[in-house]
């Protein structure tokens, strides 16, 4: 595994150092965090035994038509599952997993042709059936059934010809979708979409083989039973009465994966060392980490980190039970554009002077959790070092302990000659529970500093993220505890989710409000491009113009931080960012 | 007597629909979140959310959700299915009763047994020694956080990463039916802890009416029946002290069958509890009524048996 | 009956006191009694004389941390006041049973009567349930509880109150006991029932031949039922006689008190219910001289200061503790009855131990002349229904007795060795003035 390290700039370290020993006088000494992806040394890995993974929640479905969030990828798109295109674990573009090939995309970018294995089987009980391409065209179309809910189809799959029609239930099947025979699936698109052509969006869990003589039964109901009842293509299923029933699954506490009779290594790239992987949830984050990192044979499931104290601990102790690894997303405030004073360009430039990101990424554990961002797209996505590398670009970004002087200035060039804000009161909301809730105070002193004073009300995530900041209707004028992650390493995943102003609604990450037409064309343009090189510069633009234009402040490029006990060895998987459980082992 | 246990039945009946209803309107008043768009996920498109509202039956007003709701429940003892996650609430719960139920009985064991022995003993030397530690250390018990003792529970005794290995840690609970001797080692620490606050209210309660007990005229007869201390205390004194502690036995059994929330959770014990707490979290409607009645009718019933118990326990008590 | 004769139960100077926040409460001061078998005596007293704390002091009930015990308590020649707790129990509802003011409190409200009983038996004899059971009925019937057994499955509250006392005899006699302590038996009932239930007592006395301590506040209770009557004040005997001595001749002028409170038949009501002025004293600083001198209408300057001797005077079982000459006290009961209200308590320099009572009227600070106002006075021209009394030079009316061959006519002859529990045998000094 290639080990990777990230030194931090030493005008960052140096201010996190002061800040951290609280001796406010000089020093010069830099902080460095290296990044590992894999632990428990270079013996060969063992094959069998039984891995636990503690988490904190559980998978939100059981259906691959819905799978979307990374812990729905770890403990089951990963182990149980084969996509047309999978990640192996040190990658950022995806590798034929069941498709025998990367897609060919006609000259004009509108028909994808994508040849498939022919002999991978599926679990009891339909253990002598192979997986067909009709297969996969079945699942593509079950994402945009209703009863499936899935929630990307929208973006990715939008221009598959005929999935409008399907979707509004006028076609029974989509058109654009063809199977000339059972290795092949041609799919032909109303315009070119990059991610379907270098294979990104193609490599999620919608892309899961779906046999529809046996799951249309279970599609009738919605919503559709077809999770409880599904058949396994990866090394491991859960643990089902092998006619169809799952029984290895209860709701917010157990994920009992077995291996998959049905599964030939000889097809596949993952190992599958472990014999069984048990994943538990509903546990309590403290309790978790101590025993993963004082038991045995325990991984870390669905946090991000340990715990503020314990991880300190284990930094010293247990370093090579750790594998600190980019997360790939990122944590911002967001100023509500709609909201006045932050209609205002140099009212949220002010801001974004202001705020001392040093302090606030000390309020999640310090330089550990990650660099400072200074600008949108987080490293390891293509156009990071395009849009700004770790200096970033813009002058109100420039200082990690935050420029009163030059938040000022701004906020005199805005018209409020004190340099300070005057109006009334704003919305604040932030979220209440530790860290984010200690992050969300440190923000709010910091604004205040600019004369903002605010009618601050601290909610849950769920809350936040419904009815308050991700409500276009609320009008929040500041919501300190955004953040987004990738879907892909594709920066599509990223900026457009936040800023296009087409996908505006409840629910949407676009907590700014942000709509500008040009900023939406400029997305889309971005989107439409296949060529790789002018995709990744065409982002890093979009990155500079949405930085420039203070509609979000990032603070933080988060690290994950994976946790094992001492006989696992572990390898994180580039895309999860977390365990890939098909390439764990016992030592 | 039948006729009263009657009445408190349909009166039981009366009270879940209000609870219900004030669930429903509460939820609809004051929305912890947007179920839709929880269920829609991440960056879901507007099309998504309110697909799914209509499939939710959120798109109605709230009487009608409300009386299809109780349609529902009342023909076909149907609690509806998870806006999360589409698994029946009916099932989610019974589901998770066992363990609700192994926890809170397991515990009413240990508290009676702890605060009865303590009371007794307290109250048979008030102002001796141990009575004056074991009422200091009540105090103690009476005041630390739940929360706070399992983790500390945890620290010391946990097989995992305790300071001794003693019992199995958070997330060992298994079914009785699985494997009696884990269940039995695995609810050890939850018992105890879940029982201190309990055990602690139940000494000082049981102490405090038995030396009002033991200062009664018919102690004094019993003495001068010539009866021995133990018999006079255990079956004279104890016997007229009892109905208080009996009394808040049901109804905290009620309140614990429940859901022992902070309890279950730190010990990862998949009970009702939990299953509120996720509920809440996830502005899961359904789930949330469904624990609530459940809770609810805990209560209720544990206050019935209470008032029947009560006829039992003190013969004066006539219901009609 | 003969001196001699070794009396059931023997008390001798019982002293008990409580330890408390506020003080040492000296509940009981020096008591002595006998009380032979087949005998009732009587215990009269108001609230807090002691008399009750004596009686329980019997059982061995009032045995605590705080409180200490001295003098001694013969029940047949055995030692009850040193016994171990496990002797004392053998000794309770076995051959001294007792039965208590207010029946409801006194029996457990939870448990079934027949279950009270069975126990009572089962504490002292190894029997079977059934057959416990059967000699609870047997009491109950005997007794005169109608239907025994169905009421026997019942619960006290179920009961009249009267009833319920019938069910403490009985679990009282269950195992046939050698003395019964009626500690205020029939206070809590009604005025017909009172008088049933003292029938009862007197019957159940005949037909067994057991011992009685009936210990009330009220000499109208006793009157019919003890065979001799002490009269307690603050911790101590005053006066002690055969109930008609006692009656017709009362010596102390606490005892008049008391039978002047007593209503009787042969007398207007209005106008004879005479409370005694004042209050009993605190326990705990009680007074010096005589307890009594602070409501004591005929109190002398040295009554303030010297302690009476309880001795016979004359009549050697009619023992007084009182400064007052005999001949003088005799002459004042017999102005007493002819209708003439006492004097109020005389002022004086307050004794220094005595609190002022915290309520009741206090000792009035008129002159010893004026007629008091609270006690109204009878009309001296009234005859007094009462037989006359002789004159004071008389001897005492009782019979004439012959010269006692002890020194104290009433208690057995203690050991020599001892020191004597009794009064002493020299007449008190003639008190300074």
């Amino acid at each position: 595994m290639p080990k990777l390290s990230v030194v931090a700039a030493s005008v960052v370290s140096l201010a996190l150092v002061l800040v951290a020993s609280g001796c406010g006088g000089g020093g010069a000494t830099s902080t460095t965090v290296t990044l590992n992806r894999s632990v428990g040394g270079n013996v060969p890995a063992k094959r069998g035994g039984e891995l636990t993974v503690l988490s904190v929640e559980d998978v939100t479905s059981l259906d691959p038509g819905y799978w979307y969030y990374t812990y729905d990828y770890q403990a089951l798109a990963g182990p149980t599952q084969r996509q047309l295109y999978g990640w192996k674990p040190s990658d950022t573009t995806p590798s034929p997993d069941l498709a025998a090939s990367m897609p060919q995309t006609s000259a004009d970018g509108k028909t994808v042709t994508i040849k498939i294995k022919p002999n991978i089987r599926y679990s009891p009980p339909l253990q002598t059936r192979t997986v067909k391409s009709a297969d996969v065209r079945y699942a593509l179309e079950r994402t945009f059934m209703t009863s499936v809910h899935n929630a990307y189809s929208p973006f990715y799959y939008n221009a598959i010809v005929g999935s409008a029609a399907f979707r509004a239930h006028k076609a029974t099947s989509i058109s654009g979708l063809q199977t000339p025979d059972d290795t092949t699936l041609v799919i032909k698109l109303s315009h070119p979409v990059g991610v379907i052509s270098n294979g990104q969006a193609l490599a999620l869990p919608g892309t899961v083989p779906v046999p529809q003589d046996y799951a249309s039964k279970y599609d009738k109901h919605d919503p559709s039973t077809y999770g409880m009842h599904q058949v396994f293509t990866g090394p491991y299923m859960i643990a089902n009465d092998g006619k169809g029933t799952i029984t290895g699954y209860k709701t917010n506490r157990i994920i009992s994966l077995v291996r998959n009779p049905s599964w030939d290594p000889k097809t596949d790239y993952r190992p599958a060392y472990l014999d069984r992987i048990t994943l538990l949830g509903g546990n309590d984050i403290d309790l978790a980490s101590k025993r993963i990192l004082s038991g045995k044979s325990f991984a870390s499931g669905d946090f991000a980190a340990p715990p503020v104290n314990i991880l300190r601990s284990a930094l010293s102790t247990r370093r090579d039970q750790l594998a600190i690894v980019p997360s790939q997303g990122n944590r911002f405030i967001t100023l509500n554009t709609t909201v006045k004073p932050f209609d205002n360009v140099d009212v949220r430039r002010a801001a974004a002077a202001v705020i001392d990101r040093n302090t606030l990424r000390l309020t999640r554990g310090g330089p550990t959790l990650g660099p400072i961002a200074t600008h949108f797209l987080p490293p390891e996505i293509s156009g990071f070092a395009q849009a700004g590398g770790l200096k970033g670009t813009f002058a109100f970004m420039k200082n990690p302990d935050g420029d009163l002087a030059l938040a000022r200035s701004y906020m005199r060039k805005a018209g409020y000659p004190s340099g300070r804000y005057s109006g009334p009161p704003l919305r604040m909301v932030g979220d209440n529970q530790r860290p984010a809730s200690t992050t969300a105070q440190a923000v709010r002193n910091q604004l205040e500093k600019l004369g903002f004073k605010f009618e601050y009300r601290q909610l849950s995530r769920t809350t936040t993220f419904s009815t308050t900041c991700g409500d276009p209707k609320a009008k929040i004028a500041v919501c300190p505890n955004g953040g987004w992650g990738k879907d892909f390493f594709d920066p599509q995943s990223l900026l457009d989710p936040v800023f296009n102003g087409d996908g505006l609604g409840v629910g949407s990450p676009d907590w700014s409000q942000v709509d500008d037409p040009e900023l939406n064309a400029d997305l889309d343009i971005a989107a439409a491009e296949t060529d790789p090189v002018k995709r990744t510069r065409d982002y890093a633009e979009i990155d500079r113009t949405v930085t420039s234009r203070a509609y979000v402040i990032p603070w933080l490029w988060d690290n994950q931080i994976n946790s094992v006990s001492d006989n696992v060895r572990g390898v994180v998987s580039k895309f999860t960012v977390s365990w890939d459980l098909s390439y764990m082992s016992l030592k | 007597m039948t006729g009263y246990v009657v009445r408190r039945l349909l009166w039981t009946v009366v009270l879940l629909f209000v609870v219900s209803l004030i669930t429903f309107v509460i939820f609809y008043l004051l929305p912890s979140a947007d179920p839709a768009v929880l269920r829609a996920g991440r960056n879901p498109s507007p099309e998504v959310v309110a697909q799914i509202r209509v499939q939710l039956g959120l798109d109605r007003p709230w009487t009608v959700q409300f009386a299809h709701y109780l349609g529902r429940l009342v023909l076909h003892f149907d609690l509806g299915y998870s806006y999360h996650n589409d698994a029946s609430v009916k099932s989610e719960i019974f589901e998770r009763l066992p363990a609700t139920i192994s926890l809170a009985l397991g515990a009413l064991v240990v508290w009676l047994t702890a605060g009865i022995a303590i009371g007794v003993i307290s109250a048979m030397r008030p102002g001796s020694v141990f009575d004056r530690i074991a009422m200091g250390g009540a105090l103690v018990a009476i005041s630390a956080p739940v929360y706070w003792l399992g983790l500390v529970a945890l620290y010391l005794f946990a097989d995992d990463f305790g300071v001794l290995h003693v019992f199995p840690g958070a997330g060992s609970y298994v079914p009785l039916t699985h494997d009696p001797v884990r269940w039995f080692t695995s609810l050890i620490m939850p018992w105890c802890v879940l029982a201190s606050t309990y055990a602690a209210i139940y000494a000082r309660l049981l102490r405090a009416t038995l030396i009002e007990t033991l200062s009664q005229d018919f102690i004094r007869t019993a003495r001068a029946k010539g009866l021995r201390q133990r018999r006079v205390v255990l079956r004279h004194g104890l016997r007229g002290a009892i109905t208080p502690v009996v009394t808040a036995a049901g109804v905290d059994l009620g309140v614990v069958l429940g859901g022992a929330i902070l309890t279950e959770s730190v010990f990862n014990i998949p009970g009702i509890g939990r299953l509120a707490v996720d509920a809440i979290n996830d502005a899961d409607l359904p789930l949330i009524q469904g624990t609530v009645l459940v809770g609810a009718l805990f209560i209720v019933l544990a206050n019935l048996v209470v008032d029947v118990l009560y006829a039992f326990l003190d013969p004066r008590v006539r219901y009609s | 009956m003969s001196v001699a004769e070794t009396p059931l139960l023997a008390v001798r100077d019982l002293q008990v006191s409580f330890d408390t926040a506020d003080g040492v409460v000296h509940a009981v001061d020096g008591v002595s009694f006998d009380v032979r078998a087949g005998r009732t005596l009587g215990i009269v007293g108001e609230s807090g004389s002691g008399k009750t704390v004596s009686v329980l002091t019997i059982m061995g009930l009032t045995r605590a941390p705080h409180t200490r015990i001295a003098g001694s308590i013969r029940l047949a020649g055995r030692e009850l006041a040193t016994a171990t707790q496990d002797e004392l129990r053998r000794v309770r509802g076995d051959e001294v049973a007792m039965i208590f003011q207010d029946p409801l409190s006194s029996l457990h409200p939870y448990f079934k009567i027949a279950d009270q009983l069975v126990e009572a038996v089962r504490a002292h004899r190894a029997v079977g349930r059934g057959e416990a059971l059967r000699r609870a009925l047997e009491l109950l019937d005997l007794v005169g509880i109608p239907d025994a057994r169905r009421r026997a499955a019942g619960y006290p509250h179920e009961l009249s109150g009267g009833m319920r006392q019938r069910v403490m005899i009985a679990m009282a006699l269950v195992n046939d006991p050698k003395l019964l302590i009626a500690d205020e038996p029939t206070t809590a009932l009604d005025v017909t029932v009172q008088a049933q239930i003292l029938e009862l007592l007197g019957r159940m006395q005949a037909e067994r031949g057991m011992a009685i301590v009936i210990v009330s506040h009220d000499l109208g209770v006793v009157a019919g039922l003890a065979h001799d009557v002490a009269v307690m004040y603050a911790g101590q005997i005053v006066e002690q006689a055969p109930a008609a001595t006692l009656f017709s001749a009362p010596e102390h002028p606490y005892t008049w008190g008391l039978l002047r409170s007593m209503p009787r038949l042969d007398r207007p009501r209005e106008e004879d219910l005479v409370a005694i002025p004042g209050r009993p004293p605190s326990l705990i600083h009680r007074p010096g001289g005589c307890r009594f001198h602070p409501r004591c209408p005929y109190v002398r300057e040295a009554h303030r200061r010297v302690q009476p001797e309880l001795v016979a005077d004359g009549d050697p079982q009619h023992l007084t503790a009182c400064l007052l000459e005999g001949p003088q006290r005799r002459a004042l009961w017999a102005r007493l009855r002819a209708g003439d209200a006492p004097p109020p308590p005389t002022t004086g320099p307050p004794p220094t131990t005595a609190p002022p009572p915290t309520t009741g009227p206090p000792p009035r600070p008129s002159a010893p002349a004026e007629p008091p106002a609270a006690p109204p006075v009878p009309p001296p021209a009234e005859p007094s229904p009462a037989p006359p009394v002789p004159p004071p030079a008389e001897p005492s009316p009782g019979p004439p007795v012959p010269p006692p061959a002890e020194p104290s006519p009433g208690p057995p002859v203690p050991p020599p060795a001892e020191p004597s529990p009794g009064p002493p045998v020299p007449p008190p000094a003639e008190p300074e003035p």
